[in-house]
């Protein structure tokens, strides 16, 4: 076996892809948020994976420790990503960009520390269990009225994230074809050129950062159902970058992009889990990376608009 | 007239009062009254004061340097000034933030354009219109059907616009595609979008072929004409500034030094003094 070769059998066949599948969706839903802030408002909010922990964290400690339902959880939960979005916003937004995406990865750090530590709350590294009931029981009645065997307990979470994910991609296409829409690429182009037309982008950047935190949140909600675990270190700042790798991969402003870039992105990185090679797991793990990094330098060197981009808004964006 | 004016007290000619639903300023629809603006030790404007008369063609020259620029962004809420006061049709809107500015009519384009580059032409217009609730997320929700009718209406508009500009076959390309001379007849035919009453123009001709210059000059008067519009324009070419301004507003060292129709500026002996380099008698 020292040919060097991708088997997908390699990993459990299936159940394997179903998993990489739901993965998929989470982050893809996660860089929708991304694609609204980056693609279209030209805010590069470095911070995603701060919105995505307390989406999923307040859910969580509002059923377990609340005893709150399922679902006012996932409503109050969206509120409280919100909110964060405006406490993040409200005094960083006026910053320059770069300065933003700065503020945005502290805050996002600040979150994973906090989930860390407030044991009482969220278990710290131990984790946080049991918010998952009112799933598992649709997720039976789901496996039950499709007649799914055992092994493919996870196709209900496989196709909710996906049906979710899809509406929410046609949703935020829609969204941003709207006047509401226009005003935000105006932001992305000239913040100076929408206050002589007599908007003011301050609002808008806010709404586009506070629609991205949902999003976020919504990743975290499935992300939570499908770990039924919660534990800080889900939440490290690699995860947005994956989302930004996503998004550069399927093309800025974008949506239909986004599928695509999340589809591709959790494949190389989980194909590259089973690359045979004579080399040890640790390494080969390492390898994933390179391997991950070389296909998208590749990319930014002979297609840098991404899959779905418009190379003319690229080069005229400048 | 507006040279010695008090701070502060500017009274409105006794033949212009009571016109206009009784405002202070009567026939000018713009008065800027002793405004100041520092950069660190640089005095960028330093006690201008002048006004302009509704429906008038103003040019506002000066060598570089005297301080034309920054008064735009002045009198738009671009920069914030130090002191003074800038009142638009009659109420005060000193310090107001630009977008409120340009919703009330007091529209401005810039030195060096500002298309939206990767954004379409169409777009670009756009944009700009006013009274469109679906700018709002709460609009888009609470009246759909207004939002679609308004997008209808604006889009005939826009090409209307687009047309009068000759535009309207690059309605759907990128406006960063467009020649320099295109892209300040885009940026006066999206200003005009907003329905304006005040357009104040920073050197519109410049960098315009002189077929397209003397098109946007045509496009001034008939708005003028058929509108009322007024525009104040920041202009180098004396041509330009002779041929079509009705009246001529000099600045130097960031201070009004002469105030009139051409003819008188041109002969005045501060401007040709301030042109030829000399100081003026302005203090410095």
């Amino acid at each position: 076996m020292n040919v060097p070769a991708i088997s997908l059998g390699v990993l459990g066949g299936t159940e394997f892809w179903i998993g990489v599948g739901v993965i998929a969706a989470v982050y893809g839903i996660f860089t929708l948020g991304l694609q609204l802030n980056v693609g279209y408002t030209g805010i590069y909010n470095f911070g995603q994976v701060g919105f995505q922990a307390i989406g999923a964290y307040a859910m969580g400690i509002l059923v377990v420790k609340a005893h709150m339902s399922f679902w006012l959880a996932l409503v109050l939960a969206s509120l409280a990503a919100m909110a964060a979005a405006l406490l993040v916003g409200l005094p960083s937004l006026r910053l320059r960009a770069d300065y933003f995406a700065i503020a945005t990865i502290a805050f996002s750090e600040i979150v994973r520390y906090v989930a860390q530590n407030a044991r009482g709350l969220t278990g710290g590294n131990q984790g946080l269990l049991g918010f998952d009931q009112t799933w598992a029981n649709i997720s039976d009645d789901i496996s039950k009225a499709l007649g799914l065997s055992f092994d493919l307990f996870q196709v209900p979470l496989l196709i909710v994230s996906w049906v979710l994910f899809l509406i929410l991609t046609v949703l935020m296409r829609v969204l941003v074809r709207t006047p509401w829409g226009r005003v935000l690429r105006g932001i992305r182009e000239d913040e100076d050129a929408v206050r002589a037309l007599g908007k003011n982008p301050f609002p808008y950047k806010l709404q586009s950062l506070a629609i991205a935190s949902v999003l976020g949140a919504l990743s975290g909600y499935l992300l939570a159902l499908d770990l039924a675990f919660l534990n800080p270190s889900e939440f490290v700042s690699a995860f947005t970058f994956i989302g930004y790798a996503m998004l550069i991969l399927g093309g800025l402003a974008s949506f239909p992009g986004v599928i695509a870039g999340a589809i591709i992105m959790e494949f190389l990185l989980e194909a590259t889990r089973s690359v045979d090679l004579p080399l040890s797991g640790d390494k080969v793990a390492a390898l994933r990376f390179i391997i991950v990094g070389l296909a998208l330098i590749l990319l930014m060197a002979f297609r840098p608009q991404g899959m779905f981009g418009k190379r003319e808004e690229m080069v005229l964006g400048e | 007239m507006s040279e010695g004016a008090p701070a502060g007290t500017v009274e409105a000619p006794a033949s212009a009062r009571g016109r206009d639903g009784g405002d202070d300023d009567g026939d000018r629809i713009l008065v800027v009254d002793d405004i100041h603006k520092r950069f660190g030790g640089i005095r960028a404007v330093q006690g201008a004061t002048l006004d302009v008369q509704r429906g008038s063609m103003t040019a506002l020259i000066g060598p570089n340097g005297a301080g034309k620029t920054t008064l735009f962004h002045l009198i738009t809420g671009f920069v914030r000034a130090d002191r003074g006061d800038v009142r638009y049709d009659g109420t005060s809107i000193f310090r107001q933030p630009p977008y409120r500015i340009a919703q009330r009519g007091l529209v401005r384009t810039f030195q060096l354009t500002k298309t939206l580059a990767a954004m379409t032409v169409l777009d670009n217009i756009m944009l700009a219109a006013p009274d469109q609730p679906g700018v709002r997320l709460s609009g888009l929700i609470t009246r759909p059907a207004t939002v679609r009718l308004r997008e209808r209406e604006w889009r005939d508009r826009a090409y209307e616009l687009l047309k009068v500009f000759k535009l309207r076959d690059k309605a759907d390309d990128y406006a960063g595609t467009l020649s320099g001379g295109q892209r300040k007849l885009l940026e006066l035919a999206r200003a005009l979008m907003l329905q304006p009453r005040l357009v104040l123009l920073d050197e519109p001709m410049a960098g315009v072929n002189p077929s397209l210059g003397r098109q946007l000059l045509e496009h001034m008067h008939t708005l003028r004409a058929d509108l009322g519009v007024t525009f104040v324009f920041i202009e180098h070419d004396m041509e330009v500034v002779m041929g079509h301004a009705d009246r001529v507003i000099v600045m130097a060292q960031g201070r009004v030094i002469a105030d009139g129709p051409p003819a008188a500026v041109r002969s005045n002996q501060r401007v040709i003094d301030a042109y030829l380099g000399g100081v003026a008698g302005s203090g410095a």
